[in-house]
């Protein structure tokens, strides 16, 4: 595992999936913010939480992927970043799949309103794509 | 120990005690960032909240219910008679049924709202925002004066009144107009769904295909009648989902959920179409 050439081979991988990672998640926190009513609707849909618990989950989880996505992108202890990365895409691929194992079949909310997208198998396919990247990540340096 | 077997880059060849104050570091680093993403969402919402108007969203949701047009008006302390349209000169003067009549609830500012934004005469419009509960709208007025509405008040059909926002119906409402052909009966599940079997007189929008294309819902036409949106029932949210499109996205009145859905109209055995009769 350790051959010559791995490290920063790795070191190069890990970066780019950090990055990409990173737009993903800017791009996902942004489009929730746009519209938090829509994403609180979303997570009730999923029905996982208490009623209660719904609106507060929505009004810091697009806080946490923007923190998190910055922390990707601008390199400011991006292993770190790529850990949350990968908890919150654990989180929601859980969510995807208990959605689809109840048969519900709801907005996903995963990039807002603007790219609706109803769970199933493709949002669960590339939900583990992503969980993926963000494992890989993680497999960097710290800066 | 994840985070160990992880990997930690060039750390693999460093001893224990670097290991350890790097795993404690990376703690640290996620601490810090899930919590300065806690600490912003927090302040947003509480600067939205306290924005003119308000955006932001309740720090507590409450359960979402909807009022249902089924129970008694009283529930709502207002008089039976206020939640009826005008009764137009060419219909029989036979109000609904006391228990017929419909709940309309509580005030609701955004039923003026919404009669505003769809652009209602202005001569109909202050009853809906002066009234505790609208007892008619520019659209209800021109309804009440319809063959179908006055069919369906001849049918003892309650009256289902536009407060601006979404209402549950329960069976054996539906049944009723169903029977009289009296409510535009929308069906919300997939095409093929649609196919096997709905509701007789049933439209298919399919919740999925109205997301993607907001404009199957223009081509809707209700003729003055209530829509009444329906899906698989238990636990399927496309009607509601659609139903709240239609309210908010095409300002649709009088929109009704049935939560129980196609499931409960088979269960009780009413007739069902197929595509292919």
């Amino acid at each position: 595992m350790s051959a010559p050439g791995w490290r920063p081979a790795r070191g190069t991988v890990a970066r780019g999936a950090q990055l990409v990672v990173g737009f993903l998640l800017v791009w996902a926190a942004l489009a929730k913010l746009g519209d938090l009513q829509s994403l609180a609707r979303d997570i009730h849909n999923y029905r996982i939480l208490p009623v209660a618990g719904e609106n507060i989950v929505a009004i810091v989880l697009p806080w946490i992927e923007l923190t998190t996505a910055l922390s990707l992108l601008l390199g400011i202890r991006p292993r770190a970043g790529a850990f949350v990365a990968a908890a919150i895409l654990i989180v929601f691929t859980t969510a995807v799949a208990l959605a689809l194992v109840r048969g519900l079949s709801v907005e996903c909310g995963c990039f807002g309103t603007a790219a609706a997208m109803q769970t199933g198998g493709a949002k669960l396919i590339e939900n583990l794509a992503i969980l993926a990247l963000a494992v890989a990540g993680t497999m960097g340096r710290e800066s | 120990m994840q985070m160990q077997g992880l990997g930690m880059g060039g750390a693999e060849s460093t001893t224990p005690g670097i290991k350890q104050r790097a795993r404690s570091s990376l703690v640290r680093d996620v601490l810090a960032i899930v919590l300065s993403g806690i600490a912003l969402g927090f302040a947003f919402n509480h600067l939205e909240l306290t924005s003119r108007p308000p955006r932001g969203l309740p720090w507590i949701a409450t359960p979402r219910v909807l009022d249902s047009v089924d129970s008694p008006a009283s529930a709502a302390g207002v008089p039976a008679q206020e939640h009826l349209p005008p009764m137009p000169a060419s219909v029989p003067d036979t109000p609904a049924p006391p228990s017929t009549v419909p709940d309309a609830g509580p005030p609701h500012p955004p039923a003026a709202r919404s009669a505003e934004e769809a652009g209602t005469p202005s001569s109909a419009t202050p009853a809906v925002a002066a009234a505790p509960v609208p007892p008619a709208t520019a659209d209800s007025g021109t309804v009440a004066a319809s063959p179908l509405m006055a069919s369906a008040l001849r049918a003892g059909l309650p009256v289902i009144p536009d407060v601006g926002r979404l209402l549950r119906v329960g069976l054996p409402t539906v049944v009723k107009f169903v029977e009289a052909r009296a409510a535009l009966i929308v069906d919300a599940r997939e095409h093929g769904a649609f196919a096997d079997g709905h509701i007789p007189g049933a439209v298919s929008v399919a919740y999925q295909e109205a997301v993607g294309d907001p404009g199957l819902l223009e081509t809707l036409d209700p003729q003055g009648r209530p829509i009444i949106v329906y899906c698989s029932g238990g636990a399927c949210e496309e009607s509601l989902m659609l139903a709240e499109i239609m309210v908010r996205d095409f300002k649709m009145l009088r929109v009704l959920v049935y939560e129980g859905g196609f499931g409960e109209w088979t269960a009780a055995g009413h007739p069902v179409v197929r595509e292919s009769e």
